[in-house]
């Protein structure tokens, strides 16, 4: 049986971006699939401190994360797996601190130092992103594009491939009343949670079962 | 070294020496209107040393195309300076500059994800002065900055002219 990944970068472990993801768990589950969701805002540890223990030649943490923190076991879950899903919500135009955190670790260990640099992932997996933002469709493709597309690109380059999932203009919370605001209709956006997300979670579900049926076909 | 002669005083914080969590989108800052955070730990003393400073160099690395995890945190944490109409919330009149460093020759390369953060960052209400960007830059590999004259001239302006 196939285990799938899924890594939770946002705080909430209930909201938009939990809910995206566990629906693409649940479409991986639909073709056979374990699957594990991990909240990282559960986990202590921190973004890469350039030890460059993993690039010593001879090194026991050659390729390796030497850090050893709540993150550790999970990095050594990862390579075992046979697809993993990023979430993360877009915080100030970026993915958030904690999914930086994760990705610093989970991919400068597997990148070698050689030109042209090389991955030192134990195989190809399939891989996805799934962001979660507040800005309309259009204003992510003109501000954010390039950082979900240089995501996308240093994903495929470690694990072979990477799908782009994103759902925009979500709802941030239930009561905007409770709220010091004054930045776009809230009616507007809680029909969008209701007509709209519920597409976005539909596609999610797919990208859960693409996933699996692309690992198969490796 | 610029702002002794001025007879500034400084003090330098590194990120990586904390613990700093991310933004629990709590919202708390939201329903309460403040400019201030929930979440209690060594930010804290960030947000009331940034705020009782007359201006903030911040540095960073790019790691990966963009500045590093734990400047991403500080940054997420900032959310309380950013109203919901994205008004500024930072007490007005400070200054903020910019280092970047990278291991790749083309400046060019990451030039929108440094331009983004940079913009991001004076959301706050924090008056963007100034940045520099050193390229080529590899510990131990290839030359160190303290061997590079231009960048030391580049950092030392920045420092001269952070506080009009």
């Amino acid at each position: 049986m196939e285990m799938v990944i899924a890594i939770n970068g946002s705080p909430r472990k209930k909201w938009n971006t939990a809910t995206l993801i566990e629906h693409t768990l649940e479409g991986a589950a639909s073709q056979g699939a374990a699957t594990e969701l991990v909240h990282l805002y559960d986990l202590d540890f921190k973004g890469c401190t350039s030890c460059f223990a993993c690039k010593l030649k001879g090194g026991k943490s050659y390729g390796k994360c030497a850090m050893k923190d709540d993150l550790s076991p999970v990095l050594e879950r990862i390579s075992g797996a046979d697809a993993l899903i990023l979430g993360s919500p877009i915080y100030f135009g970026i993915v958030t601190g904690e999914m930086r955190s994760f990705m610093e670790r989970l991919l400068f260990p597997n990148l070698t130092y050689t030109r042209p640099p090389r991955s030192l992932a134990p195989r190809n997996i399939p891989t996805a992103f799934v962001y979660t933002m507040n800005v309309s469709e259009q204003l992510m493709k003109e501000n954010y594009g390039p950082h979900i597309a240089a995501n996308a690109r240093v994903m495929k380059m470690m694990f072979g491939q990477c799908e782009s999932l994103y759902s925009t203009e979500t709802l941030q919370f239930e009561d905007y009343d409770k709220m010091v605001f004054s930045y776009f209709d809230p009616e507007e956006r809680k029909k969008r949670r209701r007509e709209v997300f519920p597409q976005d979670c539909r596609r999610a579900f797919d990208l859960g079962v693409r996933l699996v049926k692309a690992g198969r076909a490796e | 070294m610029p702002f002794r002669e001025q007879g500034i005083a400084t003090e330098t914080i590194f990120l990586n020496d904390l613990k700093i969590r991310g933004c629990q989108a709590c919202y708390w800052c939201k329903k309460n209107d403040v400019a201030d955070c929930a979440v209690k730990d060594d930010m804290q003393s960030i947000h009331r040393r940034m705020q009782e400073s007359d201006g903030i160099i911040v540095a960073a690395p790019i790691y990966f195309g963009g500045v590093t995890a734990q400047i991403k945190i500080w940054m997420d944490r900032l959310f309380p300076y950013i109203s919901m109409n994205l008004s500024p919330k930072m007490p007005a009149g400070k200054m903020v500059s910019f280092i970047f460093t990278q291991n790749q020759p083309d400046a060019q390369l990451f030039e929108t994800p440094i331009r983004t953060f940079m913009h991001m960052v004076g959301l706050t209400g924090l008056s963007v002065k100034d940045y520099m960007l050193g390229c080529d830059l590899d510990a131990g590999i290839k030359l160190s900055v303290s061997e590079r004259k231009e960048l030391l001239d580049q950092v030392y302006r920045i420092g001269r002219d952070l506080i009009p």
